[in-house]
């Protein structure tokens, strides 16, 4: 333990060492010390840099540190990679709009969902620990529909949607948004007493993810920077205040 | 009490003394055992506001003596802690 304590104590300033350095050693070599002496000693030397480092390097190394964490956390983070399936139908008016809704309610529906997972065994560690209805619940989050801009060239004469589906393997996420797509085309033919007179077709078919969305690692490095800034200025503040106010503690 | 600066200069206020005998003569006096990053950090700061000094020594463990102006110092926060001690006595008896 004494060892140990005697490299800590090297964490200290190098100008305290200069003053204090040989009877510190004195003291350490006079006690017993514990682990509770050893964090003791590593909570003084640190305390002592906050308050010989300048503001400016003590950010600096916060901010240093806070991209580090966040990089690594983002590496805890599961991978997770989306397909997107691009779908048009004609005629762009209200009956085909209705006719899309129930043909989405269909699709995601807990039963339609409960056979895609069964058929291509997702979320096999999920399904250790939760109920099919929370494994259902989890893929209803990571399905996305939503419309494509106006602008698009696909969408003069016609409603253009996007289906998406976010998986943490790409073959995987794209094998299951075609099964989403071809129950999408099949609904559309199944009831042809509902459907007189739309067309869907698929412009852009299921799509093979190559780079993950997420985890953003430039976002996790950021927001790593941002806390690591704000953590070093609130210490700074804090140490520099209660020296300046106090006799303090430590 | 629980202000390692002024556990140290009640300690130097009883006579001289280096860091081991200071740990040592506070755990006895007041039950507090200050850890030697503690008990540094507190003797740097005291050093730096003139309230204590380091007296010459030979050996590597260096004494200090409490100053005039730690003193003067400590007898005004004891002041203060004893009129904080009495007050919350007296309500505890009256409560």
């Amino acid at each position: 333990m004494k060892r140990i304590i005697r490299f800590l104590a090297k964490l200290y300033p190098s100008g305290w060492r200069k003053r204090y350095g040989a009877e510190f050693d004195a003291l350490l070599e006079d006690a017993t010390p514990s682990a509770r002496d050893a964090f003791d000693v590593f909570c003084g030397g640190f305390k002592m840099q906050m308050t010989t480092w300048s503001v400016r390097r003590i950010t600096l190394a916060f901010s240093v540190a806070g991209i580090l964490v966040a990089t690594a956390v983002s590496f805890a983070v599961p991978v997770h990679y989306h397909s997107q399936a691009v779908f048009t139908a004609t005629p762009a008016d209200e009956s085909t709009r209705r006719l899309l809704d129930n043909l989405e309610r269909s699709v995601v529906s807990r039963e339609s969902l409960a056979a895609v997972i069964q058929k291509h065994n997702l979320y096999p560690r999920d399904h250790a620990r939760m109920s099919l209805d929370d494994v259902i619940d989890k893929m209803q989050r990571h399905i996305r529909f939503y419309p494509m801009p106006l602008a698009s060239p696909l969408n003069r004469d016609a409603l253009t949607f996007a289906v998406q589906f976010d998986y943490s393997d790409p073959q995987a996420a794209q094998q299951v948004n075609e099964e989403l797509a071809s129950r999408f085309m099949e609904g559309m033919n199944i009831a042809p007493q509902l459907n007189s007179h739309s067309t869907l077709r698929l412009p852009e078919p299921p799509s093979l993810p190559i780079t993950a969305v997420a985890p953003n690692r430039t976002q996790f490095a950021a927001v790593g920077l941002f806390a690591g800034l704000l953590a070093g200025i609130t210490l700074v503040v804090l140490v520099r205040s209660r020296r300046g106010t106090t006799v303090g503690n430590g | 009490m629980s202000d390692p600066s002024l556990l140290v200069l009640s300690s130097l206020a009883g006579g001289d003394k280096h860091g081991y005998a200071m740990m040592e003569d506070i755990e006895r006096f007041s039950g507090a055992r200050l850890g030697p990053g503690t008990l540094y950090g507190a003797i740097t700061r005291l050093e730096e506001r003139g309230w204590i000094r380091p007296v010459e020594s030979n050996d590597r463990r260096q004494p200090y003596a409490i100053t005039r102006a730690g003193r003067e110092y400590l007898r005004a926060q004891l002041a203060n802690l004893d009129r904080v001690v009495r007050a919350g006595l007296r309500r505890l008896k009256n409560a």
